[in-house]
């Protein structure tokens, strides 16, 4: 805006800054619980999730599969506070991949996931909250490969004990 | 290395249980005490805390002590046994949830449920133990009898007592009353609190009285602790209880101290600790380097005709080995004339002696007899200032002169003698003309430490604060480490490897000081830090003092574990090797460590021979010459003399051959080792390692790693643990926890991670669980070292970082899954979960 625009002119000074209190916020250490309930139910939801054939692999974006793809869009905000756009973004994806829609008891899952995170957003600041999202997303992934070295190591024994009969 | 290990007490038992038959019961105690976590409870809280454990067996040992100072003629039978049980279950309320909630979260203690039917329970559910200690019924109803006197549930106990209660309380409460005052006395945290105890009439003919020196600086420290210690002996004093600042005492009469007596005995002592050390260390601690042909440490040199011979004969054996020998004799002779040089430079500061004058003395003894065709005043111009050429026609003219001999070997056996005739000349000179000889004017100095049974010197005090004052424009006049009075300028290479000199920037903004801000220091730390470098070149040193005090047979059962000839060494992983300990750790958890713990301590066993096999080549290749001469085994002469240092590498592992030389042998042992306890007494024990700081570590991973060190030796010696490389004024009363430690940037967030705070890693915080999340991250670095994924600091990143990350950045950069991996993350973030949550509860609480 130059000096000699009308509107400008029309609105004379501009806007003070207001200074107003921030709303205290929570200590990410004290969401611990709530943070944890998330990511077992993120976890459950992902057991349901068997991609095809084809794209599997042992990379993160295919072990995290639609979750991987949610939680970049509920740090961006891209829905706004709406949890259903979120949840059929995932589901979606999860289609797309599998070739199935997730059970009705899966998708519970993920509304209670994602209605938590975005609870968690209003109480967080966004630093924390983008500190949230790293933990649960690397936490869930964690997860996910727990189960499969145990699933590795499991194959392992059955194979010996083949070998063995 | 030890000096003056106090004897345990053996006479003191004789009346009903023999010594071993009391170190049996003690272990089964202990058994008992580890499987029901009993050193994870806090006892006492505050700054100097201490765990149920440690109490429990200080106030036992203490309880069985003084039975043998009160009127014993009312006792019945098995009374020693009756009072040392009860006295060790004496504190098992306070297992209790509630207890430890209020000791933890409200720093008090709650007394108020001693309840005796619990331990009758305890003995109930515990048959094996009962059985093991060999405790009838009857024993048992009069163990918790004098637990319910002690409590002060006089019905109770008359109910436990049942039929044999005849209308007196027969020997229970009599023992009670010594249990509570074994009890009274070992809950002090102070030395000095020992004078406001009430003594029990039962003490009638004995009194308690101790000593207590102000600051605790270390092995100086430690030597006048052990004089002050003999003198109380030799007056009839028995100490019975050891503080890191003090001593107590039981006797007949009060103590005093004979200060001219202390003084020759303190000084006589130092001298003897410097001879006693070890000569290669004795000589890297005396000689500055080649190339600034330095004496660091004249007085040690000087100090005596042992020290001298050791250090001439070290400086041979490394600069005149036999392989130099053949290659270049004259450079070795040259060299070995520069350190003579050093000794006269050395000599001519030290007293008001004219440099030519010794240096004609030096021509005298050693150039002149040997031949050697140079001009001896050149010598002030060796080392640096001397061109390459010069030095060249010297070294020629030296070598022209060792032809004349059969052999060089030949050469330097005639030219040793010849040293070794002018530095005991050098040191006649020293002894007759010194002014000051820093071990005398130290242990004048010393006795101001001491504030009971003496009387601290006020005009000493004020003239410290004066001294301060005017530091203020000009430099440091006050110590930095112990704030006396300094006087010297502090040399770096006594405090780091390499350094030329120290400043430091302590003074007020704006003052004008001149290019003077050197660090300056008193003669007693100077003294301190000679016999450190003495002890502990290149290593780390770490102080581990008791968590609260500690009782006579508690110490002698954890010294007689690190006698040296009791270790397995062939058998062991030595501390400084961090991998292994951590493989342990991490595959077995800390219950590995645990037992060592006043049994066997300290060591593990180890998986491979690698580290062995890498020192003891080490050791045949130093000394590949003179070891072929000593050899014994199944083998011919003939056939010795071909082997390689390989071959015997591998045939002293096998057993085949062995050494005859026991000097060699010792020195094998001590490489082999890597352990050492500097020096152990009741008060505390300095602790020596070295730790390698690896190709990936920065300044706070390099500090993570001795956090961990010190964590496992806190755990072995149920100690505090200070490290000493801070270089701070130290003084044990402003002690609190476990390691302290100059936290970092970088540090602050393991800091959080660990709940450690303000440095310190307080024992409240389970110990335990550090060391284990420790070495699992150890592990987890050694993962990505092996497949050359690290990169520098990374161990600090695996700390802060969510493990899914670590595991993600493996995949990604290895294209690979591993399963071991997985388990390693799993466990430490398993850990941090749990941890996290307790340092937040007690966050929330604080």
């Amino acid at each position: 805006m130059c000096w000699g625009d009308d509107k400008g002119v029309e609105k004379g000074l501009r806007k003070p800054i207001v200074i107003g209190e921030v709303q205290n916020k929570k200590d990410l250490q004290d969401l611990r619980t709530e943070a944890e309930e998330i990511q077992s139910n993120l976890y459950e939801y992902l057991r349901t999730y068997i991609p095809q054939e084809s794209s599997k692999s042992l990379s993160k974006s295919s072990i995290m599969g639609p979750v991987g793809k949610l939680l970049p869009q509920v740090l961006a905000k891209r829905f706004g506070n709406n949890v259903d756009p979120y949840v059929g973004f995932t589901v979606n994806i999860h289609r797309n991949m599998t070739g199935f829609l997730p059970s009705n008891e899966a998708i519970e899952k993920l509304r209670f996931a994602v209605q938590e995170l975005l609870d968690l957003s209003e109480q967080l600041t966004e630093r924390d909250f983008a500190k949230l999202i790293n933990l649960i997303d690397y936490g869930v992934y964690f997860k996910k490969c727990k189960d499969i070295a145990e699933r590795i190591e499991a194959k392992k024994v059955e194979e010996s004990e083949v070998k063995k009969e | 290395m030890t000096l003056d290990m106090h004897t345990s007490r053996g006479e003191l038992f004789d009346t009903s249980m023999k010594e071993n038959d009391l170190k049996l019961i003690f272990n089964k105690l202990i058994d008992y005490a580890y499987d029901h976590k009993w050193h994870l409870y806090v006892a006492k809280g505050g700054q100097r805390q201490s765990n149920v454990l440690a109490h429990s067996l200080t106030v036992a040992d203490l309880a069985v002590s003084l039975l043998d100072y009160v009127d014993k003629t009312n006792l019945k039978q098995n009374a020693q046994k009756r009072l040392l049980v009860a006295a060790f279950f004496h504190d098992c309320f306070k297992l209790s949830e509630r207890f430890q909630k209020s000791i933890t979260y409200e720093g008090k203690s709650d007394f108020t449920h001693i309840e005796p039917e619990k331990l009758l329970e305890i003995f109930r559910c515990n048959e094996d133990l009962v059985n093991s200690l060999g405790l009838t019924s009857s024993d048992i109803n009069s163990i918790v009898a004098i637990y319910a006197f002690q409590g002060k549930k006089i019905e109770s106990a008359i109910h436990f007592l049942g039929s044999t209660y005849s209308g007196t309380y027969g020997d229970e409460e009599f023992l009670s009353r010594v249990l509570t005052l074994a009890d009274n006395l070992a809950s002090k945290k102070m030395v000095s609190e020992v004078k406001n105890l009430k003594v029990d009439t039962l003490l009638e003919h004995c009194t308690l009285d101790y000593h207590e020196i102000a600051i605790v600086r270390g092995i100086l420290t430690q030597i006048l602790h052990s004089t002050i210690e003999e003198e109380a002996k030799n007056q009839g004093l028995i100490p019975i209880l050891w503080y890191p600042e003090g001593t107590v005492y039981i006797g007949q009469k009060n103590f005093s101290l004979n200060i001219s007596k202390i003084k020759k005995i303190f000084e006589e002592k130092v001298r003897k600790f410097i001879e006693n050390a070890n000569e290669v260390k004795l000589s890297s601690a005396v000689f500055g380097g080649i190339g600034q042909t330095i004496i660091k440490s004249p007085e040690i040199l000087f100090s005596s005709d042992k020290s001298m011979k050791a250090f001439l004969e070290e400086m041979i054996k490394t600069y005149a080995k036999p392989s130099i020998l053949q290659e270049n004799p004259g450079e070795a002779v040259f060299n070995l004339l520069l350190i003579m040089k050093g000794v006269v430079k050395a000599l001519c500061d030290k007293i008001s002696l004219d440099e030519e004058y010794v240096v004609q003395k030096l021509k005298e003894d050693v150039v002149d007899p040997m031949n050697l065709g140079i001009n001896v005043y050149q010598l002030k111009k060796f080392a640096h200032t001397l061109p390459h050429r010069e030095k060249q026609k010297v070294v020629d003219a030296i070598n022209a002169s060792i032809k004349k001999y059969q052999s060089p070997q030949d050469f330097i056996n005639n030219l040793k003698v010849y040293m070794l005739t002018f530095g005991n000349w050098c040191r006649e000179q020293y002894t007759k003309n010194v002014k000051h000889d820093l071990i005398k004017d130290v242990s004048e100095l010393i006795i101001n430490e001491i504030t009971h049974p003496l009387i601290f010197d006020k005009t000493y005090l004020e003239e410290s604060y004066r001294a301060y004052v005017d530091g203020k424009s000009k430099g440091t006049p006050v110590c930095v480490f112990c704030n006396n009075k300094a006087e010297e300028e502090l040399i770096a290479s006594l405090v780091e490897e390499g350094g030329s000199e120290s400043f430091i920037n302590l003074l007020v903004g704006g003052s004008k000081i001149g290019g003077g801000n050197k660090a300056m220091i008193c003669k007693v730390c100077e003294l301190e830090l000679m016999l450190r470098s003495l002890l502990a070149g290149g290593q780390f040193m770490f102080f581990i003092f008791p968590q609260f005090n500690i009782s006579r047979n508690i110490f002698a059962i954890s010294s007689e574990g690190l006698k040296k000839e009791k270790l397995d060494v062939t058998e062991t992983i030595s501390l400084s090797d961090l991998d292994a300990l951590s493989r342990k750790i991490t595959r077995q958890g800390v219950h590995v460590v645990r037992p060592f713990k006043l049994k066997e301590l300290v060591f593990l066993r180890e998986e491979k021979n690698s580290n062995k096999m890498r020192i003891i080549r080490r050791f045949v290749e130093k000394y590949e010459d003179i070891i072929k001469g000593y050899l014994v085994g199944n083998f011919s002469k003939k056939e010795l003399e071909k082997m390689s240092s390989s071959d015997i590498t591998e045939a002293l592992i096998n057993g085949t051959l062995k050494i005859d030389n026991k000097e060699l042998h010792e020195e094998l042992l001590d490489n082999l080792s890597k352990f050492e306890y500097v020096y152990q007494s009741g008060n505390y024990i300095l602790f020596t390692t070295t730790i390698n700081k690896g190709n990936y570590d920065t300044d706070d991973t390099f500090l993570i790693r001795k956090i961990y060190l010190a964590l496992i030796l806190s755990l072995v010696f149920q100690g505090i643990v200070y490290v000493q490389e801070f270089n701070e004024t130290f003084i044990f009363k402003d002690i609190q926890g476990i390691v302290k430690y100059v936290p970092s940037l970088g540090m602050r967030d393991v800091e959080k991670y660990f709940g450690w705070k303000n440095g310190w890693v307080p024992i409240s915080f389970s110990i335990e669980k550090s060391v284990e999340k420790l070495s699992s991250a150890f592990q987890i670095e050694s993962y990505f070292i092996r497949v050359q994924q690290a990169r520098k600091g990374f161990l600090l990143e695996i700390m802060r970082e969510p493990v899914g990350k670590t595991l993600n950045k493996y995949v990604i950069s290895t294209n690979r899954f591993s399963s071991e991996l997985v388990q390693l993350l799993d466990k430490l973030a398993q850990e941090v979960d749990s941890h996290q949550q307790l340092v937040a509860k007690e966050m929330k609480n604080v």
